[in-house]
């Protein structure tokens, strides 16, 4: 049982991280749309 | 001269254990079902045909060859190819002989098929909706990796080793080039059975899911033709500087998983600079060659010592809880962001953030026309099954670079 809660608590942080990736892409995309925005504007 | 030993594919049913030869029988059935199946396109037939083809003419191709370790043991086995062996030596003599191990030793150990079908996926990839609404796309995405995370705590608690337990739990992210990459690189020893079970269930995705959007999500929500939602035309250039910028960040992140990001933003890059003839050789030529040649591997890796294998039972429970729980938190994402958005989204989209381009968004967008004829919501439904791969990917580089540092 012990291993479970440890594997949860991992599985988790792996999520943790992968959250913060996707906020880093959408950082990207957001960054280049507003960009493309402003040279359109 | 006994009727039977001029026949040796038939005599072997008599000289192998019973339970072997009746998993023999077993798969035969099993694969001209797939076939059937795929040709019908209840299940999905670019895979499922070479897969049951490769899957019913190994088991019937069995005879009494000597083994390429060590020429005096004989024991059953195909033409096909032997997948166990390792030492180089063995490996050029078996090239000579088996007819597939060409392409199995080339291809998949290290993981090239994976990449070269992702960068066909990338050269498909259409980018627009994904870019001109990310937070929707990947919020409903991250949410449908759901069985990505639980099963991996599962799959320990069921006797499964931490790198094991990985490349099982990837089966959630529905992406079938990402599963095959995840096992290769985490647990090649189950790489043959997890591969088996992915590319099993992916495909009942297709017949699967449709039942529990049904169950989970009442008529007039299934239905909402989302005509307010407007998509905007995305430009070339900003297309290309995303897959560059993206692919490069998550390239210096991960480059354990480098090779996966690379092919599919390059595909992206090529689908993009509209160069036709690169545009032609990888869809129609690399693309569906791999595909092919994916499909028929894994059909003849599907001998009955695999699914005799005890292991084999528990990897598919624990693909049908990943895939279960993918589309579960796909729903959830679905609720939450038609509830954010006054009622006016399809909660259908969430289970196209599962990544099994563009299986899960044709799903969705069949679903919600019968609900509403008025209902197209394919276009919808491609930026979160877009943002998957871009999620799932993100989740198997975190896995591949976590795993081997976690020390349980």
């Amino acid at each position: 049982m012990d291993t479970f809660w440890v594997a949860t608590v991992f599985a988790f942080k792996v999520y943790g991280i992968s959250l913060f990736i996707v906020f880093v892409v959408l950082a990207i995309v957001n960054i280049l749309n507003r960009f493309l925005q402003k040279r359109e504007s | 001269m006994g009727f039977l030993s001029v026949f040796p594919g038939l005599e072997l049913f008599a000289q192998v254990p019973l339970i072997t030869s009746v998993a023999r029988v077993f798969l035969i059935l099993f694969g001209f079902m797939l076939c059937y199946l795929g040709y019908k396109e209840i299940l999905e037939p670019l895979l499922m045909i070479p897969m049951g083809t490769g899957m019913a003419m190994v088991n019937a191709g069995m005879l009494m060859m000597p083994d390429p370790t060590n020429p005096l043991i004989i024991k059953p086995g195909t033409m096909f190819l032997n997948s166990m062996i390792s030492n180089p030596n063995e490996i050029v003599n078996s090239m000579q002989v088996f007819f597939l191990q060409p392409i199995y030793t080339l291809t998949f150990p290290n993981g090239l098929i994976a990449c070269l079908v992702f960068l066909g996926i990338g050269v498909i990839t259409e980018l627009d909706i994904f870019i001109s609404n990310p937070r929707l796309s990947l919020l409903l995405a991250i949410c449908a990796e759901l069985g990505s995370i639980l099963t991996f705590p599962i799959a320990m608690a069921m006797g499964f080793t931490s790198p094991q337990a990985a490349s099982v739990a990837i089966i959630g992210g529905a992406d079938g080039p990402m599963v095959l990459f995840a096992s290769l690189r985490l647990a090649p020893e189950i790489f043959v059975p997890i591969g088996i079970v992915a590319y099993i269930y992916l495909s009942v995705c297709y017949a699967g899911y449709p039942y529990l959007i049904k169950f989970l999500v009442p008529k007039h929500i299934r239905g909402i033709a989302m005509s307010e939602f407007v998509i905007k035309e995305v430009p070339a250039a900003e297309k290309i500087a995303f897959s560059l910028i993206g692919g490069t960040v998550l390239c210096l992140l991960f480059p354990v998983a480098a090779p996966l990001f690379v092919c599919f933003f390059l595909g992206i890059i090529i689908r993009e600079s509209k160069v036709s003839r690169f545009i032609q050789i990888t869809e129609d030529v690399i693309l569906y060659g791999s595909t092919l040649f994916l499909g028929f591997v894994l059909g003849c890796l599907c001998s009955a010592d695999v699914f005799t294998d005890p292991k084999m039972f528990k990897l598919i429970i624990l693909g049908f809880i990943a895939l279960f729980f993918s589309g579960i938190g796909g729903l959830i994402g679905g609720y939450i962001a038609y509830y954010f958005s006054g009622k006016k989204l399809n909660p259908l989209l969430g289970i196209a953030g599962v990544s099994c381009v563009p299986t899960t968004a044709k799903v969705c967008h069949k679903i919600a026309n019968e609900a509403n004829p008025d209902a197209f919501i394919i276009m919808h439904c491609m930026g979160p099954n877009i943002a998957g791969v871009i999620t799932t990917a993100i989740i198997t580089a975190v896995y591949v670079t976590m795993i081997p540092k976690c020390g349980f």
